[in-house]
């Protein structure tokens, strides 16, 4: 790795913690409230949309450290769901062309609630003792608003989270790679 | 198609993360916290996002100091309360007897039925193992063992299964009935209490261990009934009789003290239903002594609230992005003494608790985190007597920013359901106002720390309470996280 593009990802492991720390603001102070967007999520797909497919795995990790910086889950769920959603962007990639703004707002809508779902019965699972008491009628709903503006903010946004100072070079797409991520 | 071997790792990685996430106790979670302690650079670089908020936070630090020093005072004076209401009132358990306060500590994780408890008089010198230990009218288990230098009592609770206490029922409608009260003045003499403790129609019995049922609560087992055929129909208090054991040491101090109530299900299986909640509500202990002639009540109970026990730590992360967590980072590492589930204060407020402490930072995951457990104690409006909740559990919030919600699962052995129907039909349909406090029994947790108002309905429940905070503490940039007695925090957890 050069010492640029090393550059380019500590700079991303930034963008990444301030947007996540955005949403996470918006989430708990802002009228939006549980329909606030989740930028992490849409910056994740903004980068693995265009990122040659041998980067998407520095992309969830650093992506995943950003998030662990700024949640009181676990570092553990952070970066399993990272490299879960980096893992699934590459197998989607070979398969559907992900550049396509519905595509990119439909597997955004789906990441954040797997995100949502995944954080809900990791908690669940180690708090058994004291969630097992509790009635079904109180489980959380799956965040579908927030899914929603997600899908929104990703097509929408996308291209300006490409456009981040520092980040931009490392989604600069090269022909070959282009052609690679199809193989 | 094969998978390369960069694949293979990075799906053996995730994999490995997948399941650490859902040990978070393994050892391999506190290698990978120390690995990633670095990333507290970017929570701070992240933490001008709390600017947004500045108005916020100086109302809610404003808030916050007006309202600190009537909140200590509510605090001390529930202790009082407490205090008053842990020692029996029926006259015949009074008499003879000398009474030392105790606050449970903690419940041993391989002894669950051995409480450890502080003593908040210097009476250390008088304490045995095998004095009778009560709360209230009822009794509780036998000193243990005692640590005179640190002040502390180990309990050993009459729900543990090698425990064996006699015990006597009087029918409830019998003739004996009235003799009820009547045990514990024998025993105030000292003399021979079983003597005085048969009156006709009673029945013998050894109590102790949990009864196997699938009632509620926590009903203690019944063995040996000295009638013909069991205990039958029969109904009433049970009380301790040690006189049925010649042998028992501390005969005239346990003696009288209620057991509870003898119930018998459909397969004629008896047990004694205590009148306190063993498994969430004990919080406070009174050992019984001889009387000493010349030594009265010599309170000292450590201040709550003093400076030495809390330390001061700042918040630099309030912005939770997933949706069913709330919480907070703070600089309050595991080498500063950091540890999980002590208590999170802003004045007299409980805030939450230490979810996990790092080796740079601390999570706290607040009170509006769903699952997070409390106990908690009430002081319900025009009734002088706390009200013990037991462990409340959240289910965070309806949307952010609303009131908390709490389950409360009363046992039917706790007192709100006879408040309320002293209250009237209307305010029992409403709910009780009241403001709830921490309960004792955590080691992290000091009782009297302020949790919020509500307002309590009657019946046995559960219950969906909500709780209202003057604060809302994801604006607050500075709090306070109990260290308690260093010694204690860091004491064994095993039992004697």
């Amino acid at each position: 790795m050069r010492g640029g593009n090393l550059l380019g990802w500590v700079l991303l492991c930034v963008w990444g913690a301030w947007l996540a720390a955005l949403s996470g603001h918006w989430l708990q102070f802002s009228w939006a409230g549980r329909a606030a967007p989740d930028l992490w999520t849409a910056l994740f797909l903004a980068l693995g949309v265009r990122m040659p497919p041998a980067d998407l795995a520095r992309l969830a990790v650093a992506l995943g450290l950003a998030r662990a910086a700024v949640s009181i889950e676990p570092p553990a769920v952070s970066l399993a769901a990272a490299l879960a959603l980096g893992g699934l962007l590459r197998a989607a990639r070979s398969a559907v062309q992900l550049d396509n703004g519905v595509v990119t707002g439909l597997f955004a809508f789906a990441a954040v609630l797997g995100l949502g779902a995944w954080s809900r019965f990791v908690h669940t699972t180690t708090h058994s003792a004291a969630l097992g008491a509790i009635p079904a009628e109180f489980e959380p709903s799956l965040p579908w608003g927030a899914a929603c503006t997600t899908a929104v903010v990703a097509v929408v946004c996308g291209g300006l989270f490409t456009r981040l100072p520092g980040v931009a070079p490392l989604s600069r797409r090269k022909t070959w790679a282009v052609g690679a991520s199809y193989r | 198609m094969g998978l390369s071997s960069s694949r293979l790792l990075y799906l053996a990685c995730t994999i490995l993360l997948a399941v650490l996430a859902l040990v978070p106790d393994a050892p391999a979670c506190r290698w990978l916290d120390l690995c990633l302690a670095p990333t507290r650079v970017l929570g701070e670089l992240s933490s001008p996002i709390g600017w947004l908020q500045r108005g916020g936070v100086r109302a809610a630090e404003r808030t916050l100091q007006d309202a600190a020093a009537a909140e200590h005072g509510q605090s001390r004076e529930l202790a009082d309360d407490e205090r008053l209401f842990a020692l029996p009132d029926e006259d015949a358990l009074i008499q003879g007897r000398r009474f030392v306060h105790a606050q449970v500590l903690q419940r041993f994780p391989d002894a669950p039925d051995r409480i450890e408890c502080a003593l908040e008089e210097d009476a250390a010198a008088d304490l045995e193992p095998g004095q009778p230990v009560v709360l209230s009218n009822s009794y509780v288990g036998r000193v243990y063992s005692v640590d005179r230098t640190a002040r502390r009592v180990t309990v050993h609770l009459v729900t543990d299964k090698d425990f064996r206490v006699g015990a006597r029922v009087f029918p409830a409608d019998g003739p004996a009935a009235s003799a009820a009260s009547e045990p514990g003045q024998a025993a105030a003499s000292n003399t021979e209490p079983a003597a005085t403790l048969a009156p006709t129609g009673s029945v013998a019995m050894v109590v102790g261990g949990l009864a196997a049922t699938r009632a509620g609560g926590t009903p203690l087992a019944v063995h040996n009934p000295d009638r013909q055929g069991g205990v039958g129909e029969l109904s009433g208090i049970a009380r301790v009789d040690e006189g049925l054991n010649p042998r028992a040491p501390f005969q005239g101090q346990s003696t009288g003290f209620r057991l509870g109530t003898l119930s018998v299900d459909e397969h004629g299986r008896a047990s004694v239903i205590p009148e306190i909640d063993f498994a969430e509500g004990l919080f406070r202990v009174v050992v019984v002594l001889e009387p000493k002639p010349g030594v009265g009540p010599a309170h000292d109970e450590p201040d709550v609230f003093a400076a030495a026990h809390w330390r001061e730590s700042r918040v630099f992360g309030a912005f939770e992005p997933a949706a069913s967590r709330e919480g907070l980072k703070i600089d309050y590492p595991l080498g500063a003494g950091s540890r999980e589930r002590c208590a999170v204060v802003a004045g007299a407020r409980l805030v939450g608790f230490i979810a996990r402490a790092g080796p740079l930072h601390s999570d706290v995951a607040l009170l509006g985190d769903r699952g997070t457990t409390v106990p908690a104690q009430a002081s319900v409006e025009g009734v002088v007597e706390p009200l013990v909740l037991g462990r409340l559990v959240s289910l965070g919030r309806e949307a952010p920013g609303a009131k908390l919600r709490f389950l409360w699962s009363p046992q039917p052995s706790q007192a709100l359901a006879g408040s309320a129907k002293e209250s009237g039909a209307d305010s029992a349909a409403a709910g009780l106002a009241a403001r709830l406090f921490t309960g004792a029994g955590e080691l992290g947790v000091p009782r009297g720390l302020v949790i919020g108002e509500t307002r309590l309905p009657s019946g046995p429940g559960p219950h969906v309470i909500e709780v209202e905070e003057s604060v809302d503490p994801r604006l607050l940039r500075r709090l306070w996280v109990w260290r308690g007695e260093d010694a204690v925090l860091r004491g064994s957890e095993r039992a004697p």
